[in-house]
């Protein structure tokens, strides 16, 4: 609500989102969960394994190359003068983090922030691709993800880029502004997880031979509904910390920040248990369970910019939106998406950032490098929403098509679809030759005779 | 899709009213919306096996 010049953060407020960012590998956590228990148990070692190996191999890339992409709002960035306007496209920082000062707090806490970012978005495409995506091709397309499309777009919103300078150089409200990442964490992600599925394809045997999807239920509600509880604590530190670095909102507002937080995912769960009660006839924990996340993907907007009233509203729209969406998806376009990740992060993500040109509150200038240092836009104001829209039409019409590019080279080179072999046999044994639950074997009848 | 960007790109440069500037960013959404469609039409996964099976 209160957007303030960060200038030099203190060493309280610097303390206080230490702290925030220290939550944020939680997110990571709680989705992964959530992926791992909505496959089924022949896939659960792999899916889990994946979100380990992307997260990790995401901070590593990022570390090497992706943080001198992204850069910093003020900092050196390449820039092409459009009709006398300066468009900063893309950060010009050095590689392995060598221009960071560490000695100072905002730059190394943007680092440590990002490291946890690039992660959580580069597993977002693992929940789609989960149960036919090879391990191999995974690690190459996040490693091109975190590396490239990842940063590019971060830059633009966070980095000062054109998006973020809409405002000063367009007058348009006060630029784009996504304070915790749901343009440039979940739209990104769940724009790389369509373009994966639409290049792997469904899993064998989901859609039957006249198209109609056949269900294959998750293995283990319980660890789903643990994550997304696991993920609340994660999307506590997210908002909160990027609020605080990239919109430059003081740290006494993080108690708003996080009660719109979990009012939203409160609201986008119950909204998502009524809508399928409603629907189906009693409520469904899977999907209740993506009710919640896109809840959390939808605050990552709007946490620091309305009102807990507003909150609710924007939760409640979230999380019956995201059904609709989970079956347009699957049914009308046909695409097989075990965890509903697409419409989860992409659709409930796109929404909060339009929600934010609706509701949004900000009283004084933003100046914190993202937006215009002398505009005061008002509640509603119809500059800002327009800025908002740009970000979205970016993000369909250039980082979908980006993403699905480079995947299909990485799919020419090194394909990224199993073997079939694979398929039958679950990714747990085909690919690491373990299951996940041993212990727990399914025996046939003429065994146990013996 | 890359057209509708492009068209957005445009109205952000080209025009100066805000009315102007979000008709035609709202166009170039459409545009996008048109070739979302058709992409996502492309990859039905009947489509392409009928394809295969028909060469």
């Amino acid at each position: 609500m209160i957007l303030k010049n960060p200038g030099v953060l203190s060493d309280a407020s610097a303390s206080l989102c230490l702290c925030f960012i220290l939550l944020v590998p939680f997110a990571v956590a709680g989705l992964s969960l959530v992926n791992t228990g909505l496959n089924r148990s022949r896939n659960a070692a792999h899916a889990i394994l994946m979100s380990l190996c992307i997260a990790a191999l995401a901070s590593l890339i990022f570390f090497v190359c992706g943080f001198a992409w992204e850069g910093g709002a003020g900092e050196q960035a390449h820039v092409l003068n459009v009709a006398g306007q300066k468009w900063d496209w893309l950060g010009a920082a050095e590689w392995f983090l060598r221009g960071v000062n560490f000695d100072k707090w905002r730059g190394s806490l943007v680092v440590l922030l990002q490291l946890a970012s690039v992660a959580v978005a580069s597993i977002v495409p693992a929940a789609t691709a989960s149960e036919r995506w090879r391990l191999a091709a995974s690690c190459a397309s996040t490693a091109v993800f975190a590396g490239w499309t990842y940063p590019l777009f971060a830059h633009w919103v966070w980095g000062g880029g054109w998006l973020a300078q809409l405002g000063v150089n367009y007058g348009l409200g006060h630029g784009f502004i996504d304070p915790a990442g749901a343009s440039c964490i979940h739209a990104t992600g769940a724009l790389t997880a369509l373009s994966l599925a639409w290049i792997l394809g469904p899993r064998r045997g989901k859609f039957t031979s006249d198209g109609m999807p056949s269900a294959m239920p998750g293995h283990n509600a319980v660890i789903v509904l643990f994550g997304c509880m696991l993920a609340l604590v994660g999307f506590f530190g997210l908002n909160s910390a990027g609020a605080i670095l990239f919109a430059g909102i003081h740290s006494a507002q993080s108690v708003l920040i996080n009660v719109n937080t979990s009012l939203c995912a409160a609201a986008g769960a119950i909204a998502a248990l009524i809508t399928t009660r409603v629907r189906f006839g009693r409520p469904d924990a899977s999907l209740t369970a993506n009710g919640w996340v896109s809840g959390l993907v939808a605050s990552s907007a709007i946490c620091a910019f309305v009102k807990p009233a507003e909150a609710v509203l924007v939760g409640l729209v979230s999380g019956a939106l995201v059904i609709f969406a989970i079956e347009i998806i699957e049914l009308r376009m046909k695409v097989d998406d075990p965890v509903g990740a697409i419409a989860v992060h992409g659709v409930a993500g796109i929404w909060g950032i339009l929600a934010l040109g609706i509701f949004g509150q900000f009283v004084e200038p933003l100046a914190s490098g993202i937006g215009s240092s002398s505009q005061i836009a008002p509640h509603g104001d119809s500059g800002q929403f327009v800025a908002q829209l740009i970000g979205v039409a970016t993000l369909i019409g250039f980082v979908l098509p980006l993403t699905y590019a480079l995947n299909w080279l990485i799919n020419r080179v090194l394909p990224q679809r199993v073997a079939l072999e694979g398929e039958r046999q679950g990714m747990d044994l085909f690919e690491l030759g373990a299951g996940a639950y041993p212990e727990f074997v399914t025996h046939r009848e003429d065994f146990n005779r013996r | 899709m890359l057209a509708g960007w492009l068209l957005v790109l445009a109205s952000v440069v080209l025009l100066h009213s805000l009315e102007s500037r979000t008709a035609f960013v709202c166009a170039g959404l459409l545009v996008e919306l048109l070739g979302f469609v058709l992409a996502a039409r492309s990859h039905l996964p009947f489509q392409r096996e009928g394809a295969k099976r028909d060469s």
